[in-house]
Formats: C-alpha cells, sequence, structure tokens
C-alpha cells in the first residue's frame, strides 16, 4: 500500500463519522453555562471551607482539585499534576567531599542513596556523546540498534535511549554530523537542573539566553518551543516545548543540526 | 447565543467544526467521543478566542487542544467517563467502531501518541516539526513515532487485503 492510498482510505474513513451536529453552538452555550454554574457553586464551596478551616490552607488544595475533569478549562490557576519544581537550579551532580578531618560517610550511606538522575548535557548523555558515528554510539550501550527511516531530511536512522520509555528519548544520526540530536525522556536532567516539569521560569533562570520561538511559542497559552544555549558547548542548543509553561520535552542538538527545521 | 462568544467564534465554529471533527474521529474511533472531543476543544479555545490573530492560526489552536485534550484524556478515562454522564446531549444510533473502515480499524491498533502522529502528518498533511509543535513533542519523536505508525499501518492493511482477496477467491 503506497502513501496515496492509505491517504486516501483515511479520507473516506474520516467522511463516516457524517456532519456535527446541526445544534452544537446550542450544545456549546449549554456546556459553557454547567461550567459556569459549576465554578460558582466550587467557589461558594471553598470560600465556606476556607472559613470554618480558619486559616487551615486545606481550602485552597480543595479550590484545586475541583477541577472538574476534561470538560474544563485547560489552565487552571493551580495544577493538581505534573509538579513544578521550584526555580532554585539544583547543583550539579559533582558534590565535592569535605576536605577537613571529618570522618568519611559510612558504606550504608552510599547503598541507600538513590542514583543519579542521568545528565544530558553539555557533550551528550553520560558516554554517548554529538557527533559519534552509529557505530561508535552503539557501542556504548546506551542506545538501541539503530534503524534505517525514510526521511527526507539528512538523517536516515534514528535509535532511543535504553530505558527511555517508547516513544521517547528518540536519538537521530545525520549522514554528515553524526550522532545530532539526542532527546530526554521524565528523569533526565541537565547539568543545570532543568527536566521534564520544570517551569518556564526555571528555564529562563537556568537559561538566560533562551530564546521562545515566533511563531512556534504561543505567549497566550505559554506552550510551544525554545532554543536554549547548551553552558560549555557552543555548538549545541537544548530545544525545549512547553505546555502551560511547564517542560514537557527536551533534546540536546547541534546548533547546525540538518535534520528538521 | 451571539453574546455568549466573541465575535467570530460562532462563524468559526460552523465553518470549521466539520474538518475538525474528522480529526477528532480518527482520534477516537467514536462518534460521541469525537463530538465530545471536539466541544471541549472549542470551549477551550473559546476562552482565549479574541488573543488569536487570524483564522488559520485559530484552527492550528483548536487541533493542538484536540490532540492534548485526547491524550489527557487516555490517562484519566475513568474520569472521562463519569463526566460523560452528565451530558447526555450526543447524538445516538450514529455510526460508531462497528460501522467504521478499515484505515480507522487499523489506526485503532496503534498507541494513542503514535495514531495522533499518523493522523497529524498523513491526513492532516502536517510537517514533522508542524505534528511536532501540534503534540507538544520533540521532532525526533515524529520521525520514529510516524515512521513505525505508517509501518505498522500499511502492513495491517495490507494483511486486510490478503484476507479479503482470500475470502473473494473462496
Amino acid at each position: 500500500m503506497n502513501d496515496l492510498d492509505l491517504r486516501t482510505a483515511l479520507h473516506r474513513d474520516a467522511d463516516l463519522v457524517g456532519e456535527p451536529s446541526p445544534d452544537l453552538l446550542d450544545q456549546l452555550v449549554r456546556r459553557r453555562q454547567h461550567q459556569r454554574r459549576q465554578r460558582a457553586g466550587m467557589l461558594t464551596s471553598a470560600v465556606a471551607v476556607v472559613v470554618i478551616a480558619a486559616g487551615i490552607p486545606i481550602g485552597t488544595s480543595l479550590l484545586a482539585r475541583s477541577d472538574g475533569g476534561p470538560a474544563t478549562d485547560p489552565t487552571p490557576t493551580v495544577s493538581t499534576e505534573a509538579p513544578t519544581p521550584s526555580t532554585a537550579t539544583p547543583a550539579p551532580a559533582t558534590t565535592a567531599p569535605p576536605s577537613s578531618a571529618v570522618p568519611a560517610p559510612t558504606p550504608t550511606a552510599a547503598v541507600e542513596a538513590e542514583p543519579a538522575a542521568p545528565v544530558l548535557g553539555p557533550d551528550g548523555l553520560g558516554s554517548l556523546r554529538l557527533g559519534m558515528t552509529r557505530d561508535q554510539a552503539e557501542a556504548t550501550g546506551l542506545v538501541e540498534p539503530f534503524r534505517n527511516e525514510p526521511s527526507s531530511s539528512q538523517c536516515l536512522w534514528s535509535s532511543a535511549l535504553t530505558g527511555a520509555p517508547a516513544g521517547e528519548g528518540t536519538v537521530l544520526h545525520s549522514e554528515t554530523l553524526g550522532v545530532a540530536t539526542i532527546d530526554a525522556y521524565p528523569g533526565v536532567q541537565t547539568p543545570e537542573g532543568i527536566t521534564f516539569g520544570s517551569s518556564l521560569a526555571a528555564v529562563e533562570s537556568a537559561y538566560p539566553g533562551l530564546v521562545l520561538h515566533d511563531p512556534g511559542f504561543d505567549q497566550n497559552s505559554r506552550t510551544g518551543r525554545g532554543y536554549a544555549p547548551v553552558p560549555g558547548n557552543s555548538e549545541a542548543v537544548y530545544r525545549i516545548v512547553f505546555d502551560d509553561a511547564t517542560v514537557v520535552a527536551l533534546t540536546l542538538q547541534y546548533g547546525r543540526q540538518d535534520c528538521y527545521e | 447565543m451571539g453574546r455568549e462568544f466573541d465575535d467570530g467564534f460562532a462563524e468559526f465554529v460552523t465553518q470549521w467544526s466539520p474538518a475538525l471533527l474528522r480529526v477528532a474521529f480518527l482520534l477516537t474511533s467514536d462518534r460521541g467521543e469525537a463530538e465530545d472531543l471536539l466541544q471541549t476543544a472549542l470551549l477551550k479555545t473559546s476562552r482565549h478566542w479574541g488573543r488569536l490573530n487570524d483564522r488559520e492560526a485559530a484552527y492550528a489552536y483548536v487541533r493542538r487542544v484536540l490532540v492534548t485534550t485526547h491524550t489527557s484524556w487516555r490517562r484519566r478515562r475513568r474520569v472521562h467517563e463519569v463526566l460523560l454522564d452528565q451530558f447526555p446531549d450526543h447524538p445516538t444510533g450514529e455510526p460508531t467502531t462497528i460501522d467504521a473502515g478499515r484505515a480507522l480499524q487499523a489506526l485503532e491498533q496503534l498507541p494513542p501518541r503514535m495514531r495522533a502522529v499518523v493522523v497529524l502528518r498523513c491526513y492532516e498533511g502536517l510537517t514533522e516539526a508542524e505534528t511536532a509543535d501540534a503534540l507538544g513533542c520533540s521532532v525526533g519523536s515524529v520521525k520514529s513515532q510516524a515512521s513505525r505508525g505508517l509501518a505498522r499501518l500499511r502492513e495491517l492493511l495490507d494483511q486486510s487485503n490478503t484476507i479479503l482477496a482470500t475470502e473473494g477467491a473462496r
């Protein structure tokens, strides 16, 4: 089956849905009024709770949890999901040992410590580096075997970081540059502490040179992509995608990568 | 009704809702869910309507809300089903997955994100970068998911064709 057949089949099946309901606008009006009533009711309840609780901050918590599900505003003032880290930038993973005569920590403390989060940047992720050949990249053991994928760009091979969830951690190889892009996945962070869930403010603080793309970033919804210089690697940039001012995708890539955009 | 929404929103809904409903249907395979998804996306858009510059940008905006809302619903399926009970306005007796075509049935075999990538790339004709913008993900993810999704879709449809041809020869 070729692309045209596939496209034709999709168009034919999409038409099976028929036309929208003739009273779609009336339904929208009813749902909007319903939402307003719900919000008014919630506000009244929340105020009552706050008054009864007399300063106990449970009121705001209830207000945030009464969002009402998918039929409500996508941009609640308080999010109950995807916790946003503070704007403070965590220190890089390198923790210098004390030089004084303090005894070394006991081995049990080291055993109980959580493994450090993988760090993306400034040159790559662990021993996987931008610019590597496919063989070199696979030899690190950090990527799956590369797959040849038809493309109109110079990037005909893609892989994924081992341990990344399906669809995350994509690694693209350029015929001219070698490994050209490395995607983070949830749990991976930059040396400056930026990760999935970081706020736009935290990113701006970590990377003052962040440029929000126009028109690729919508200022109203604070959603879209931006590019930040990578401290310590003038050849690379971070491509960062935000949804409602929260990081939802993060890529380390050559500034001159020829895979897309 | 005219005062309920900002200027031009009703006209936009009238003009573009048929196209948007088709996208929603390819994402959901179900007319009722597609209409609910479309209504939700339109309501979300109506709140930002005054700040959207032109109608083309508005269409892209609603489409992005459509796919991200659908992904969110998949994560909160149980909540969604409870809410649907509050809105019994959906038409009944309309075509559902039972009447859907083979491409739609093949789409159902793909994971939600991969399905959205295929719909945006192959049906809406977006570039990889535009698809990544719509889904809020990396372009690398779109490239690999599109490649695998389209290959899987072709495989499923070819299998389906083979079965039909075999049955037809009997």
